[in-house]
This record gives C-alpha cells, sequence and structure tokens, in this order.
C-alpha cells in the first residue's frame, strides 16, 4: 500500500499549495483522499490526546450497512413484482426486454431468481446512480465553494432515497427531486448538520407534489419496461389503499377483510407486496433497526416510541370511531405491517440532525410521527400513506420539543438557587 | 458516609498501566515554572537570571493580587528567564542543585480567614487552589460554599490520589484543618468505592466522606459537586486533589515549601510505568529515562486532560500524571472508515472490537477522522455524568450567547467534565474548547 500512499502524497502538493492552479478544488480532493485513507490529523496539544475510532464515514457506513438488507430485497422483489405482473397481463402481448436483460436473455414463461435479480439491478441501479451522482455532485460543488471538507451526511441520503421511491420512477424526476432537496433543504442551511428537515425525505415529497401521477395510485408500484417503466395495462393498488378504499366499495367492508383478501400477513411481513422498492419488507427494517440499535448509530428511543404510539393510536381511532368498515376499522398491528411506516421510523425519523437532541424529545417526537401517521392514514381523505407527511411536519417541530425540554432543565437548574 | 453511583461514563482501557510501586526518581536537572498555565496572572518577575534561590523562594508573582507567589521548588541558579511578546514573562528555569535549602515562607497564619488566605498566598500554595465554576485559580474574596478534596482520579492511567498520599495522614489531618478554616461550609472528601489505600484518607476528621462508584467521570470533581451539593447561582465552591491537601499540610507541620510530590507514568510508551517522587515542576527528562523515545507524546496529565510537552519541559503546579503515548505520526489506515477495525478503542459498536474485546488497548494521539459539523447521535448524552445538555451549550456558546449558556449550566463544566464527549465525538470536535472559550467569554463580560 506504501505505493499508493507515494502516489497520492506526490498528487497532494499539487492541491494543498495555496499558490497551485487545482487549489480550489482541494476539498475534492481531501474527499478521495480521505477515502481512502484515515485523515493524517492528530489530536491537539492541549486537553484530550485520544480519540474514539469513530468518525463520521464510519457512522454513515453503518447506517448504509443497516440498509443493506432493505436494498437486496428492493432488488429482488422488484424483478419478482414484476414478472408476477406481467403473468397476469401477458396474453396477447410481447414482452419488452430492458438494456440490461438484453445481456442476458430473460426468460420471461417461466422467471427465474436470476431474472428478478437482472431485471431489479435494471432499475435500481440507474437509481442510485442518478441518485447519488446528482446529490453527491452538488455536495462537492458546495464544498469547493465553501472551502470546507466534503461531508458524508448525503452518503445515507443517497441510499435512502433511491429505497422510497417506486422503482418505476423516471430517472430525470428523480434528479430534479434530488437537486430540489439538497440545494433548497440542505446546502442553503447549511449542508450537514444544519438541515431541518431530513433530505431524503424532502426529494420524496418534492415528487410526490410535484409529479404526483408518477408517485402514487395504483399503476406505479410495479415496475415494467415500457417508456414510462410500467407494464402496459397493469396496475395494482398498494396495501394502505386497498384498506383505504375499503369504506368506499358498495357495501363498504372492513378494511382487514379487504386487505387479507390480497395480501396475506406474511407476504406484508416478508415483503412480498409491491410499493416503494426498499420500504416493502418489514423483516429487512426490522434486521436493520437492530443493526442500528446495536451499534448506537440510532436512537431505540425514536423507534420504540414511533411503534407504540402507531399501535395505540390506531387502536384508539379504532375504539374511538367504532368503526367496523373503511380504513379506521383496520387493526393496529396492520397498520404496522401495511405501508412505509416502519422504514420510516427505522431510517428517517433517526435522522441525528433533523429529530430531537434530548432523549425525552426523541420518545415524543417518535410518538408523535406515529400519531400523525395514523390521523393522516384514517381521517385524511386523500392519502392513503401519513409516514412522510408526520416525519416532515415533526422534523419542524424537533427544535421546538428540544426547547421545552431544554427550558425544563433550566427550571432544575434555577430550583436549585 | 453517603455513597453515589455514577451510571453514565466510560473507562478507557488504554495500555500502561503505572505500577503500584513508589520509588524516588533522580533529581532532575532543571525544574521550571511556566505562567501559562494560569492565563489571566499578570506576572511580575522577582529574579534576575544568575540569582542563586532557595526552595520556597519567590519567583514571581502576579500583579493582579500581588500576595499570590510562585516559588522555587528547588535550591539553584536561575538559568533563564523567558518573555513573551511586550516582555511577558513566560517561564522561569532554575537548575536544581539537589541539595535543598529552605528559604523562611512563614506559618498559616489563623487569626482570620483572610490572614489564612493570605499566608497561603504568601507561600506559593494558592495555585494548588482551583475554583468552581470557571476551573481556574481562585480570585474572588467570596468565601467558598463548600470544598471538595478529591481523593480519587477516574482518568484513564491516572495517578490514583489514595496511593500517592499513603503514609501521610498527619499531613492531610492539617490540610484538612487549614481548609475548614477557610469555609463556613463542609469540607468534603472524595474516595472511589471500594479503593485500595485509603485508610489514611477514611480517618480524616473535620471531613464529610464521600463515595463514588461507577466509570470515569465519577472521579471529577464537577461529578462530585453536582451529586453533593450543587452550586446555587453566585455560589464557589473551591476544589483540591488530596496531593495538593497533603502539601498543604506539610507546609503547616513543617514551615517549609512543600518541593516534592508523587508523579504516576504510565501509557503503552513509557519506558519506566510506575509511581515516582520527584521534585515539583521537574524535567520531564529525569521521570523518562535516557533513552530516545521515538515518535511518541508526552502528556503532563492524562490522555484526557493534559499538554503535550517535550521531554525537556517541565511538569506543572498540578502535576500527578505524566503518560506517554505513540504520537502516530504518518500512520493512514487504508479504508479506516470501512474495515471492521477489531483492535481499534471505541465506545461504539460500529467498530467491531467488541467482537474480540482485548483488555487492554494501545492509543496513539490521531484524530481518527475529520473535522464535522455537530451531528449528535446521542453519544455525548451517555458519557455525561452531569445534568447539562451538552450540544445545547455548545450551541449557545458558538452563538456568543453567554446569558443561554449560562442558563444552559456553563458554570457547572469545565473542560474535563466534557473530556469523554470529545473522546466520542464522530465529528471530532473538541467540546472542552469550545467549554473554555464560553468560560472565557463569561469571564470577560462579568
Amino acid at each position: 500500500m506504501q505505493f499508493l500512499r507515494n502516489l497520492i502524497e506526490k498528487q497532494r502538493k499539487l492541491y494543498h499549495s495555496p499558490d497551485s492552479k487545482f487549489h480550489k478544488v482541494w476539498p475534492l480532493f481531501d474527499a478521495f483522499e480521505t477515502f481512502l485513507f484515515a485523515p493524517g490529523h492528530r489530536a491537539g496539544r492541549q486537553g484530550v490526546h485520544v480519540r474514539d475510532y469513530v468518525d463520521l464515514k464510519r457512522v454513515m457506513n453503518t447506517v448504509i450497512i443497516a440498509m443493506l438488507p432493505c436494498l437486496l430485497w428492493a432488488i429482488w422483489n422488484t424483478g419478482a413484482q414484476h414478472f408476477a405482473a406481467w403473468a397476469k397481463v401477458a396474453a396477447g402481448k410481447e414482452y419488452i426486454v430492458g438494456w440490461l436483460q438484453a445481456m442476458f436473455a430473460p426468460n420471461v414463461a417461466a422467471p427465474t431468481g436470476f431474472d428478478y435479480v437482472i431485471f431489479g439491478l435494471q432499475r435500481m441501479l440507474p437509481i442510485l446512480i442518478v441518485s447519488y451522482g446528482v446529490g453527491l455532485g452538488i455536495e462537492m460543488l458546495f464544498s469547493v465553494i465553501r472551502k470546507e471538507e466534503v461531508s458524508e451526511g448525503y452518503l445515507v441520503s443517497g441510499m435512502l432515497i433511491a429505497l422510497i421511491v417506486p422503482a418505476s420512477i423516471p430517472l430525470w424526476q428523480l434528479a430534479i427531486g434530488v437537486a430540489f432537496a439538497v440545494v433548497l433543504g440542505k446546502e442553503v442551511f447549511g449542508g450537514t448538520g444544519m438541515n431541518i428537515f431530513n433530505p431524503a425525505m424532502l426529494v420524496r415529497a418534492f415528487l410526490f407534489f410535484a409529479f404526483a401521477g408518477q408517485m402514487s395510485g395504483d399503476m406505479v408500484w410495479v415496475a415494467g419496461n415500457n417508456g414510462n417503466h410500467l407494464i402496459d395495462g397493469y396496475s395494482q393498488p398498494t396495501a394502505l389503499a386497498i384498506a383505504k378504499a375499503s369504506g368506499g366499495l358498495d357495501p363498504a367492508v372492513a378494511a382487514s377483510d379487504a386487505l387479507t383478501k390480497v395480501y396475506t400477513h406474511s407476504d406484508l411481513f416478508f415483503g412480498n407486496i409491491p410499493g416503494s422498492a426498499g420500504e416493502v419488507s418489514k423483516l429487512c427494517v426490522l434486521l436493520g433497526a437492530f443493526w442500528l440499535v446495536f451499534t448506537g448509530v440510532g436512537s431505540w428511543r425514536v423507534m420504540v416510541g414511533g411503534v407504540l404510539s402507531l399501535l395505540a393510536s390506531a387502536f384508539l381511532m379504532k375504539t374511538l370511531s367504532g368503526a367496523s368498515v373503511g380504513v379506521l376499522s383496520l387493526a393496529p398491528h396492520e397498520h404496522l405491517l401495511c405501508g412505509g411506516f416502519l422504514f420510516g421510523i427505522v431510517f428517517m425519523a433517526t435522522d441525528p440532525v433533523s429529530s430531537p437532541e434530548t432523549s425525552i424529545g426523541k420518545w415524543i417526537y417518535g410518538a408523535l410521527i406515529g400519531f400523525v401517521t395514523i390521523l393522516v392514514r384514517t381521517i385524511n381523505p386523500a392519502y392513503p400513506e401519513g409516514t412522510m407527511l408526520a416525519i416532515l411536519l415533526l422534523n419542524a417541530f424537533a427544535p421546538g420539543i428540544d426547547h421545552f425540554v431544554v427550558a425544563a432543565n433550566i427550571k432544575r437548574r434555577l430550583a436549585r438557587s | 458516609m453517603t455513597t453515589h453511583t455514577i451510571k453514565n461514563g466510560l473507562d478507557l482501557p488504554l495500555a500502561g498501566k503505572p505500577e503500584r510501586k513508589l520509588v524516588d526518581a533522580p533529581e532532575p536537572a532543571v525544574v521550571a515554572l511556566a505562567t501559562a498555565e494560569f492565563p489571566g496572572i499578570k506576572p511580575k518577575v522577582l529574579v534576575k537570571e544568575g540569582d542563586q534561590v532557595k526552595t520556597g523562594q519567590p519567583l514571581f508573582l502576579d500583579k493582579v493580587d500581588r500576595d499570590i507567589v510562585w516559588c522555587s521548588p528547588a535550591t539553584g541558579t536561575v538559568q533563564k528567564l523567558e518573555f513573551g511578546e511586550r516582555r511577558f514573562l513566560l517561564k522561569v528555569v532554575v537548575t536544581n542543585s539537589g541539595k535543598d535549602e529552605f528559604a523562611p515562607v512563614g506559618k498559616p497564619d489563623t487569626k482570620s480567614r483572610e490572614a489564612l488566605i493570605k499566608s497561603i498566598k504568601n507561600a506559593g500554595l494558592w495555585p494548588l487552589f482551583v475554583q468552581r465554576p470557571l476551573g481556574k485559580m481562585p480570585r474572588s474574596a467570596a468565601a467558598p460554599a463548600a470544598i471538595f478534596v478529591n481523593g480519587m482520579d477516574t482518568a484513564p492511567l491516572a495517578c490514583d490520589p489514595a496511593f500517592a498520599t499513603q503514609g501521610r495522614k498527619a499531613e492531610l489531618q492539617a490540610g484538612i484543618d487549614l481548609l475548614g478554616r477557610l469555609t463556613d461550609g463542609d469540607v468534603f472528601v472524595c474516595l472511589r468505592a471500594g479503593g485500595d489505600f485509603q485508610s489514611d484518607l477514611r480517618d480524616l476528621k473535620g471531613c464529610a466522606i464521600h463515595e463514588f462508584a461507577g466509570p470515569h467521570p465519577s472521579g471529577l470533581v464537577g461529578t462530585h459537586i453536582r451529586n453533593i451539593q450543587p452550586m446555587k447561582a453566585g455560589e464557589v465552591c473551591w476544589s483540591l486533589r488530596a496531593q495538593d491537601v497533603a502539601l498543604l499540610g506539610e507546609w503547616a507541620l513543617t514551615g517549609r515549601y512543600p518541593a516534592k510530590t508523587v508523579v504516576a507514568v504510565g501509557g503503552s510508551a513509557a519506558p519506566h510505568r510506575g509511581h515516582f517522587r520527584t521534585r515539583r515542576h521537574a524535567q520531564a527528562a529525569a521521570l523518562l529515562g535516557k533513552a530516545p523515545l521515538g515518535d511518541v507524546r508526552i502528556i503532563d496529565g492524562t490522555v484526557l486532560g493534559g499538554s503535550a510537552i517535550s521531554a525537556d519541559d517541565c511538569l506543572g503546579t498540578r502535576a500527578g500524571t505524566l503518560t506517554v503515548i505513540p504520537e502516530g505520526t504518518d500512520q493512514r489506515d487504508l479504508f479506516g472508515w470501512a474495515l471492521p477495525q477489531f483492535g481499534k478503542l471505541s465506545a461504539s459498536r460500529s467498530v467491531f472490537s467488541w467482537l474480540m474485546p482485548k483488555k487492554e488497548y494501545v492509543v496513539d494521539a490521531r484524530l481518527n477522522g475529520g473535522h464535522r459539523p455537530i451531528v449528535n447521535i446521542g453519544s455525548w448524552d451517555s458519557v455525561t455524568a452531569i445534568d447539562v445538555h451538552t450540544s445545547y451549550l455548545l450551541r449557545a456558546i458558538q452563538a456568543n450567547d453567554i446569558e443561554e449558556a449560562v442558563k444552559l449550566g456553563l458554570l457547572e463544566v469545565t473542560e474535563e467534565d466534557v473530556a469523554l464527549c470529545t473522546f466520542v465525538d464522530a465529528c471530532k470536535i473538541d467540546v472542552g474548547k469550545i467549554v473554555r472559550q464560553g468560560l472565557d467569554l463569561y469571564e470577560k463580560e462579568s
């Protein structure tokens, strides 16, 4: 490795010297160098002389590891859902082959796991590349302007974004969404550590409202190979959409019955369902949650507070309304199995920057996310899912929640004198 | 006796514990007193280069309070006076003859509190006292609400005050008697629950003994004050280590300037690890032997709070621990952030050393990361033993909102109380430095 080190050391002078014409892009060189080799900084001569081996790169890397099960399942399930849907509408139609499939000749009649993965990669790889490419590009540009080291925050955001959009998302829309969220949601506030809203959630919110046709409805949740990355003539509502619609049927039916007619509980838990790419498998989310809590990187208070509150709120709504049909009648545990709440509370609500910093604040914040999610899901007439809006709303309230916790601390201090 | 159990915190398992064996160190070639240890003083030098000085003879005084003097810990010749900008005295270096001739420093004057303070100041022992808030030499005339004597040190590889003061019961008692005259409140002696060598400390009269259990920072004065008698607004407390109380007592019993103390030398790169009886302000080389040490960092203090010095530099006023660790110059791990790293010290399980826990870690002075804005993943809370929201305190300080910072508990902390926050922080923020900026600003504004 000494050879690599020497090579970089030579280049380093070129970028580090302030009179060099390459000095402007020093943050980029530094980002590349510290990606390979841990930075050479040493602790100051006064104060604390030894430091924990953890740095922000490792923290972000830990979150990415936590999301890997979801990503792998996203790749698999995108393919599985695609071929399952195709089987239903195949009669009399010709299968369109995608760019990656063209290299591996898909077995459309009897698709194998290999075909699933190839199709999944065909959709997920471009999404990841656009998400990371656009986001990191903007981050680096701003680092150069600010003359600061490139921060690692976006490494997690980039992956999150890929997991919370439908696999059929048009890439140009995704690119616009990422650019909007990173510039207006993060960089204008000062970059990593300064943003109010979770950048990944902001991307989703932007796409949701700007391109509703590609982010909601019954058509978009299974990816295909036509011009819009869909399967012509195929539509399949998500679990929550089925629950939402159950009250409007004639005759109205209980949401649980409508739901279980289409998806079994084990399908919902393991993720054999259409939906946003990475949130479908509750099992994969739980694996990630365990890793985040075990490493101490994600706050278990937010997660536990959120889940308990979702269950309690759903139970209360069901009991108080007395509804036997419609979405209000959906059982609390089914609220947990449907939709993106679990993914949101584990990976997005725990974002340390946009959530409260005090322990009590985290409990309150998690609990309110659960409550608002249920409110949107059950009361709101239009949106089947409320996790995104709940998290963004509570992101805005997070400093306020902390304010009250900190004010109590101040009060305790004053009470002593 | 009350036992307080501290839950939050962290003991760093560092390699190189000082052996529990007390030996006499060789006499240092020189001793030196530096003014940088006492920010805010205006030193006026009292000797000239080439002057013969005796042990206990004042070398410089503080023009802000002319009673406060700093005395020579050795008998010899003033070798060098170092001045900085505008002839600000930086350092007085004295060659050490090795034989003590004592200059008269007076006895404790117990007529009144004021007289006693004046006699302590004149004897050159006032710099041993630390005032809370601020964590500096006491300045105000206000009597302390209580005096906290620290008989424990939970910092990594630190000198155990109980071990360092064993056999000094008479001196300790004389010191405690003096402290009792300085405050209308209590004198608290804080000891590690279940610690060794404490029989002398536990027998002391005229003070209240409190025990502390749990990981570092259970041994810090800030933690003790918070748990025993939290300060009210406007109050001040004083603190001393047990070793310093023994020095005070030695002066009271003998009328001589106490010139010797015990220093623990530890750390993975230390040539001889143990407890050494040595001259105060001794040159570090006297404790480190003659062999070259290589790429090391010598710390006057512990790895959680101290100054990096060279072997030719001399120890500070409150020296008790000398730590030698590898410096880690130009050591850069390939893919340090991505590999599991089984052998690295970390409080987080994102470093995989929890899979193969080692009893002791060799740690160098690398930062292990780059500086980033505050991203609080909750690691600070888990190592903070006092009721302060550190991240909000830092933000208030960084916004220069000192009024808010005081409300948030600025006056309850010094850099040592937040040292573990600095250690665990993934964004490599020097929390102590920011806290000190806040305290400095507070001092300036009040």
